[in-house]
């Protein structure tokens, strides 16, 4: 029983060494990374100052491009969504809108709408899909088509999307989703500018409590619901400076589903969005780095900082739970997948710096953390720590997330100021203290309880609920 | 020892984040006041600027003096310089205001830091301070991307096509500008420049070659005939391809040694060559083009089969013809792409 005991307090202690030295190595990474993101952030505020859109708007050498819709159960949002993005400014572009077997009646609004006309057209297939029923045309806008398709997820509808697309640039936009007028020909500068861009995503944002009126935002403002609030400081963080920092680095494994911007070509040679996987966002850009790595093509993965594109994030608990614990499955799926490439020289800064920071930080951080809780508190109560060592700890360890958190804040106010109101800015301050206590516990929990039934999960998307967005507060 | 490293980390984390809130709290602060009193200035300014552009007033009735009225003329100046004639834009900068803007963008355009820089040619550009030209082409000479285009942009808003040859020299030596991007700045060029692309054509790189017939077809020279009748049989699939885009923008022409050159890249190796000249075709109304279209509805590339069956359709009665005639087709693919041709003809004339 001694024998036990001492085991353990000996493992108990070399444990919480670990946890020591891990948190110490992460935060000085999200140190270094902060500073890549300033620089970057910099460059792209001097860059906003000298570069005119309106010039690229209107010049016939901008790429035209396809926008791809993957809708699925989408009738009470799919017109209003359709009509904004109609109206956006870009010269040249055509709507692909992908009814993945919806049980609803969201072919049925888009026929009546758009004056829909079901066509017998060829397309090439390049990207194996499940069977596709019909392909409508309108007859009011050249630049719509429809697809109604057999029900194979997400990644299904987007490869059947791209498989009808006719220009080189095609972007995927979910159908809940809101893009800014502008925010295309932002997402597409960097294509402009540089032959080698493959990949190029913009910033998501919650679009919770924001006036929306016929699918465009009218007036921003920050979420009443406690959990989008924390998840609104939670992104600020993950894209303003997460993937900003990598994106400099060309080490981006992530370009949201909701808005990215990829070269067509590059996706199909990829063969397309995976379908047995959940993260079919992070697993294209993953096979993509694999891919041009493999051939020794010279490419990059961008991040623009300025494009947003507003979305709905849950406001249920059961709803983030489950969608964490997917991010958490598919984030596990592509490291596992594609694990040859990590602490691979010959995959360059993704092999050396992205995927062990996404394997050893995001996927075994909520392990750590969580473990690291637990430990604490038994050391604690073993009398194996001090009592002041313990909670200096803990303290440091809380400020410098809060320090990570408001300096996202501080990032996005002193460059894109989207909330108007100070109050917004005092509350977004407040939610990054105590999503300390709590929130931020409960989302390392769900990612480790996706980490232990890891496999016994079956990959299906859980449904999201969707709400019209609010037309007037 | 460890406890104290702690402590310290502590308390500089804690006045860290004091400050960052602090400072938070007082930008917004600032900027909510600043944006409020803008408001009402931006109002009077905006309805000056109008009057001005639309000639109901010589002369701009402004007179900024204080932060934000420079701050909001400034503003309005970028966002209206487009709409203002030459001759009432130097009244514009002839006022104090409008000196002070020379003389920041000068100090701008002179900085040691590249962004300034680039900033102060944009702006250089927009404004339309054609004093500034000599400083600015000497920007030409160096070795990045952002500063040659917007550079090049810039002297290209100043002087038109002044400076076109020292553009296309240091864009050609430098190989720093993709192949759009080049069209994009030919694009601004408001002159008579067929001289220019001339020399370019006769001594220039293949690559610049290529974009000098794909704008002299845009901008209808009529020497891009003889220059696209002689590069479509280059070796070069760049310069076929591009021949064939200039040969689209000035359209079906009778000149029999045209045609006939351009029907000889009908067996082209490369689809790509094939894909354009099926799109060419649609502006060509004879029985010949016809004829070629049916055969690549059968071609080996997707995109030829889909730009011959989109160009048929232009032929009116000749190829609908043909393409009813498809609909009996062995082939699965020239049946389909006919039936779905002539449905999205149907559609359009419906409505």
């Amino acid at each position: 029983m001694y024998a036990i005991a001492e085991f353990l307090s000996a493992f108990i202690i070399r444990f919480n060494y670990f946890v020591l030295y891990y948190m110490v190595s992460i935060n000085t990474f999200y140190a270094i990374l902060f500073i890549v993101a300033i620089r970057a952030l910099y460059i792209d505020r001097k860059k906003k100052r000298y570069w005119s859109y309106t010039d690229m708007e209107g010049s016939a050498y901008t790429p035209p491009l396809s926008i791809v819709v993957p809708s699925y159960n989408e009738e009470e949002t799919i017109v209003d969504n359709v009509k904004a993005l109609l109206s956006l400014e870009y010269n040249e572009f055509e709507l692909i809108i992908v009814n993945d077997g919806s049980k609803d009646d969201t072919l049925g609004q888009l026929i009546r709408e758009f004056d829909m006309v079901k066509m017998d057209m060829p397309y090439r297939k390049e990207i194996k899909t499940k069977e596709v029923n019909g392909l409508y045309l309108s007859a009011l806008f050249e630049n719509i088509v429809v697809v109604d398709k057999a029900n194979g997820g997400k990644a299904d509808a987007l490869n059947a999307g791209i498989n009808m697309s006719k220009y080189p640039i095609i972007t995927s936009i979910d159908a809940d989703s809101i893009i800014e007028r502008d925010s295309l020909i932002k997402v597409i500068r960097p294509f402009v500018e540089d032959p080698t861009v493959v990949v190029s995503g913009g910033v998501v944002r919650p679009v919770n409590d924001c006036t929306v009126d016929k699918g465009f935002i009218e007036k921003v403002r920050l979420a009443k619901s406690n959990l989008a609030r924390f998840q609104t400081v939670e992104y600020l963080r993950a894209f303003l400076f997460g993937r900003l920092g990598l994106g400099s680095l060309n080490a981006l494994l992530i370009v949201s589903g909701a808005f990215g911007v990829f070269k067509k070509t590059t996706v199909i040679d990829a063969g397309g969005y995976t379908e047995d996987t959940i993260g079919e966002d992070m697993e294209l850009i993953v096979k993509i780095h694999r891919m041009m790595r493999d051939k020794g093509k010279d490419y990059q993965i961008v991040f623009v900082p300025d494009p947003v594109c507003w979305t709905q994030v849950p406001e249920d608990t059961a709803v983030l739970k489950s969608q964490r614990k997917r991010w958490h499955i598919g984030l596990m799926d592509s490291m596992i997948k594609h694990k040859k490439m990590m602490f691979n020289p010959k995959y360059g800064v993704v092999g050396m710096l992205a995927m062990p920071y996404y394997f050893f930080v995001e996927m075994l951080g909520a392990i750590v953390e969580t473990l690291g809780y637990l430990t604490f508190i038994a050391s604690f109560w073993l009398g194996l720590i001090n009592f002041e060592f313990f909670t200096l700890f803990l303290a440091v360890s809380i400020l410098y997330g809060i320090f990570l958190s408001t300096s996202a804040i501080l990032l996005d106010e002193y460059n894109f100021s989207k909330y108007s109101e100070i109050k917004e800015y005092l509350l977004l301050m407040l939610y990054s203290i105590i999503e300390n206590v709590g929130y931020r516990q409960l989302t390392a929990w769900w990612r480790f309880s996706a980490f232990l039934t890891y496999r016994k999960k079956s990959k299906v998307w859980g449904d999201m609920k969707r709400t019209t967005f609010s037309k007037e507060q | 020892m460890t406890s104290s490293i702690i402590w310290l980390l502590l308390t500089v984390l804690i006045s860290v984040n004091v400050l960052l809130f602090l400072f938070v709290l007082i930008k917004k602060m600032i900027m909510n006041r600043v944006n409020h009193l803008k408001e009402p200035v931006r109002r009077e300014y905006e309805e000056a600027f109008v009057r001005f552009i639309a000639g109901q007033d010589d002369s701009l009735s402004i007179n900024p003096q204080t932060i934000v009225e420079k701050k909001v003329f400034r503003s309005l100046l970028l966002q209206y310089n487009m709409y203002i004639e030459q001759n009432r834009l130097k009244k514009v900068l002839e006022l104090e205001e409008g000196q002070a803007v020379e003389k920041d963008v000068e100090k701008l355009i002179k900085s040691r830091n590249v962004w300034n820089r680039k900033i102060g040619i944009y702006l250089a550009g927009e404004y339309k301070l054609t004093s500034l030209t000599p400083v600015i082409r000497k920007q030409l000479n160096k070795s990045d991307h952002d500063l040659l285009f917007i550079t090049s942009k810039a002297l290209i808003s100043l002087a038109d096509d002044t400076y076109l040859k020292d553009i296309l020299n240091a864009v050609t030596s430098k190989d720093e500008l993709t192949r759009n991007q080049i069209l994009s700045l030919l694009e601004g060029v408001r002159g008579d420049i067929r001289g220019i692309l001339e020399e370019v054509v006769e001594t220039g790189e293949e690559g610049l070659k290529a974009i000098a017939v794909e704008e002299a077809g845009k901008r209808q020279y009529s020497e891009s005939v003889d220059w696209i009748t002689e590069l479509i049989q280059s070796g070069d699939k760049e310069l076929r391809i591009a021949a064939l885009k200039a040969s689209y923008s000035i359209g079906h022409i009778e000149n029999e040694a045209f045609l006939k050159a351009v029907f000889s890249a009908v067996r082209d190796e490369y689809w790509e060559v094939r894909a354009f000249l099926a799109r060419f075709l649609r502006k060509v109304a004879s029985e010949k083009s016809v004829d070629v279209l049916v055969e690549y509805m059968q071609d080996s590339s997707w995109h030829v089969r889909r730009n011959a069956a989109e160009s048929l359709l232009h032929h009116d009665e000749l190829g609908r013809t043909a393409l009813i005639r498809l609909l009996d087709s062995e082939d699965t693919f020239a049946r389909e792409t006919a039936r779905a041709v002539l449905d999205k003809d149907a559609l359009s004339r419906s409505f």
